[in-house]
């Protein structure tokens, strides 16, 4: 990382609009998420209504799925990643708390915490620590070894959106290591693989029960139709999830770092890491709720347990903080964005043209 | 078994501990105070007793399960968005509110309190507000054995509710009142005499703190009261009881008969107590030194302090809310005196101080 910018005036002046916003929080903030719970729970109890309409018409089917997509979108981004951060612990509600909320998606909630709050957050974007950093199959960067099936990753990756929960989910538990007996030395874990396994399987046992068993019996002989119409609003929430994370942290000028670049980091280098790790989204507010405020991923990542909605209020001072500093802040439209992932993916699906020193992971 | 199977269907269906907790939202658009784990309750009056001392009339919804004289209840109260728990007795009689559904709670306002000093301003008749079911094994026994009551302060609050039911059972039980203040009228006025009339049994001794001495020795000894016989119940502040108990002792009465309920946090270490140890907040990767020199601080007061945002209700150890997970250490518990094990076990975070270097799951 450079070293013209003054780290500690950054970090100043990070921390003073963090508490200025902090004294804000309040009322609104708890009015916006109990908003968000009413609003998707009603989303999510029509859709399943709707679907069993479907005796009628077929068609209910798809008007089914698009509203469920749309609501485990809202309850995934919105709801649960913001909860699990912690961002409405302050309320005291024990509702609306990250040590008891459980999510609709097939990854464990105390494991996603456990490995996205701690490793992703702390360690983002360093290659071999931030393991979110292309999941362990992509090539998103000249820091890592080119591999042969880099050469397809470009459908490696339309897969992984697709199946993004699992991936999640699979990459929470450190699947490798757990099935297969991998281990690396620089992982410590608190718990034991049998733990770990118990809980990926109970919490798999129960999201395969409710979309692919209980509410398809419920529709008695339109079994089928259910079933494809709850796999469909699943694929469609994976789709916009993954697609979203990637515009987060996968952008073309998206940095990244090595372990040694970050050893006895000050705060101030923190910060500056992780501006530099993200990217933002901008949009109408109805595009922000949808993105779980992950289109305000630069501030989320300076602020992870801040009210989301105050992201978008801080997002200008934010900017102007960075520019003072010289600091690159990363925001676009949703396509500009997108279109970069795309390149970055692509770019990288081959080896490097001109010999770049790539750092060795052997 | 099967209560067995409908809960895990359940929570595969909900993602949450119970149904009611699922449909809480929806159910608030009809019934903005309807809470899953807790009642509501509608303030028919409020009610000034003394200076700077008010009692709330409440009618609790229909299936509050009811409560014993001398048991207490959590009151909820969200102020900007934040759930705040206070403890309070119950300050008139069980057969009171069977026969108009009515209670009441007596609150002295404490001025430097976050909630009691202005909870006037914030409640007024016909508001709707949050109770919890009463609890607390401060209540009377059985059979009819003669009493020492001994109050200090608003401590006298579940001691009316004990004096009210006797009063509607007509009971000619002995009992005695040894009541403290630090003024010289009494709360609750006119109530006495009525009391006094219906309760053959009872005498009231009043000490006036600013003019008489403080409880101690003579005070029993003056009404040439034989203690041995008495079941006795103790309620003030912390200070107050531990002198009436060593007194009580003194005059030869089994501690197995004394029953005492203080408030505020009475934060009582023995002198043995390690002053400075560290807390290892693993979840959030914290590590705070806690240093208890003078005034020894809860683990939930340095939890705080470090910004963790912990779950709390009462902060007296009645609640269980602030209930977490300590993997090592030993601490020692405020309220029974008692102190840990040093191995994994469930700890109350706000009546618990470290003894030893603590690990706790946060």
């Amino acid at each position: 990382m450079s070293n013209i910018i003054d780290h500690e005036s950054l970090a100043l002046e990070l921390n003073r609009l963090k508490e200025k916003t902090w004294e804000r929080v309040g009322d609104k903030d708890a009015r916006h998420i109990r908003r968000m719970i009413r609003i998707q729970r009603t989303a999510e109890i029509s859709a399943r209504i709707i679907m069993m309409l479907c005796f009628f018409h077929w068609s209910f089917l798809i008007l089914g799925m698009l509203i469920l997509a749309w609501a485990k979108i809202l309850e995934n981004m919105e709801i649960g990643h913001n909860v699990l951060h912690g961002q409405y612990d302050w309320m005291n509600d024990p509702n609306i708390n990250s040590r008891h909320y459980e999510w609709d998606i097939v990854s464990d909630a105390k494991s996603w915490k456990r490995i996205h709050n701690h490793e992703h957050h702390t360690y983002t974007n360093i290659i071999g620590k931030d393991r979110d950093f292309g999941y362990g199959l992509l090539r998103m960067s000249n820091d890592l070894k080119w591999r042969r099936k880099n050469l397809w990753q470009f459908i490696t990756y339309f897969n992984l959106s697709l199946m993004f929960e699992w991936g999640v989910a699979y990459h929470e538990l450190a699947a490798e290591r757990v099935f297969i007996g991998k281990k690396k030395k620089n992982r410590v874990s608190t718990l034991s693989d049998q733990e770990l396994k118990r809980m990926f399987f109970q919490k798999v046992g129960k999201q395969l029960f409710k979309d692919y068993l209980f509410f398809p019996l419920l529709a008695g002989p339109l079994f089928l139709g259910v079933l494809l119409a709850n796999l469909g609003a699943n694929l469609l929430r994976n789709l916009w999830t993954s697609t979203i994370i990637f515009c987060g942290h996968f952008t073309e000028d998206v940095q990244t770092f090595t372990e040694k670049e970050c050893e006895n980091e000050t705060q101030g280098q923190w910060y500056h890491r992780q501006m530099l790790g993200s990217s933002n989204l901008t949009g109408p507010k109805w595009f922000h709720i949808m993105t779980g405020h992950l289109s305000c991923q630069i501030e989320h990542h300076l602020f992870p347990d801040m009210p989301s909605l105050r992201y978008t209020e801080i997002a200008s001072e934010v900017q102007a903080i960075a520019q003072k500093h010289g600091i690159p802040y990363n925001t676009g439209s949703f396509f500009t964005q997108y279109g970069a992932v795309l390149k970055r993916i692509w770019v990288h699906s081959f080896p490097d043209k001109k010999h770049t020193p790539a750092i060795k992971t052997q | 078994m099967l209560t067995k199977t409908l809960n895990w269907i359940q929570s595969a269906l909900t993602h949450k501990k119970r149904w009611t907790e699922y449909w809480e939202p929806i159910i608030q658009w009809f019934k903005p105070n309807w809470q899953a784990e807790n009642y509501s309750a509608q303030i028919t009056a409020v009610r000034t007793e003394q200076d700077g001392m008010l009692s709330l009339v409440l009618r609790p919804q229909k299936n509050w399960p009811g409560f014993k004289a001398g048991q207490h209840i959590d009151l909820i109260h969200e102020r900007n968005g934040r759930r705040f728990y206070r403890t309070f007795s119950l300050s008139h009689a069980p057969s009171h509110f069977s026969e108009n559904g009515l209670i009441e709670l007596t609150i002295r306002k404490q001025s430097k309190g976050k909630i009691t000093a202005d909870l006037d301003q914030w409640l007024s008749p016909n508001d709707w507000i949050n109770i919890t079911e009463a609890r607390g094994h401060f209540t009377l026994p059985n059979q009819d054995s003669p009493l020492l009551l001994v109050a200090g302060g608003s401590g006298i609050t579940p001691f009316r509710s004990m004096l009210h039911e006797m009063a509607n059972k007509q009971s000619h039980r002995q009992v005695d009142l040894m009541y403290y203040t630090r003024t010289e009228s009494l709360p609750f006025t006119e109530e006495w005499t009525w009391l006094s009339q219906q309760l053959p049994g009872l005498t009231i001794h009043h000490f006036n703190t600013s003019q008489t001495e403080r409880i101690n020795n003579e005070h029993f000894t003056q009404f040439s009261l034989d203690v041995t016989d008495r079941t006795a119940y103790l309620c003030g502040p912390p200070g107050m009881i531990e002198t009436a108990k060593q007194s009580l002792m003194n005059l030869g009465l089994d501690p197995s008969n004394m029953h005492h309920e203080s408030f505020g946090p009475s934060i009582t270490t023995p002198s043995t107590l390690n002053s400075n140890t560290k807390v290892h907040f693993a979840a959030s990767d914290v590590v705070v030194e806690h240093a208890s020199q003078n005034t020894p601080q809860s683990l939930l007061m340095t939890a705080e302090a470090a910004k963790l945002n912990p779950l709390s209700g009462c902060r007296m150890g009645v609640c269980h809310q602030c209930q977490c997970r300590k993997k090592q250490g030993v601490v020692y518990n405020t309220l029974t005196q008692q102190f840990s094990e040093a191995g994994s076990e469930d700890i109350q975070l706000c009546v618990s101080i470290p003894a030893t270097d603590v690990t706790l799951e946060l």
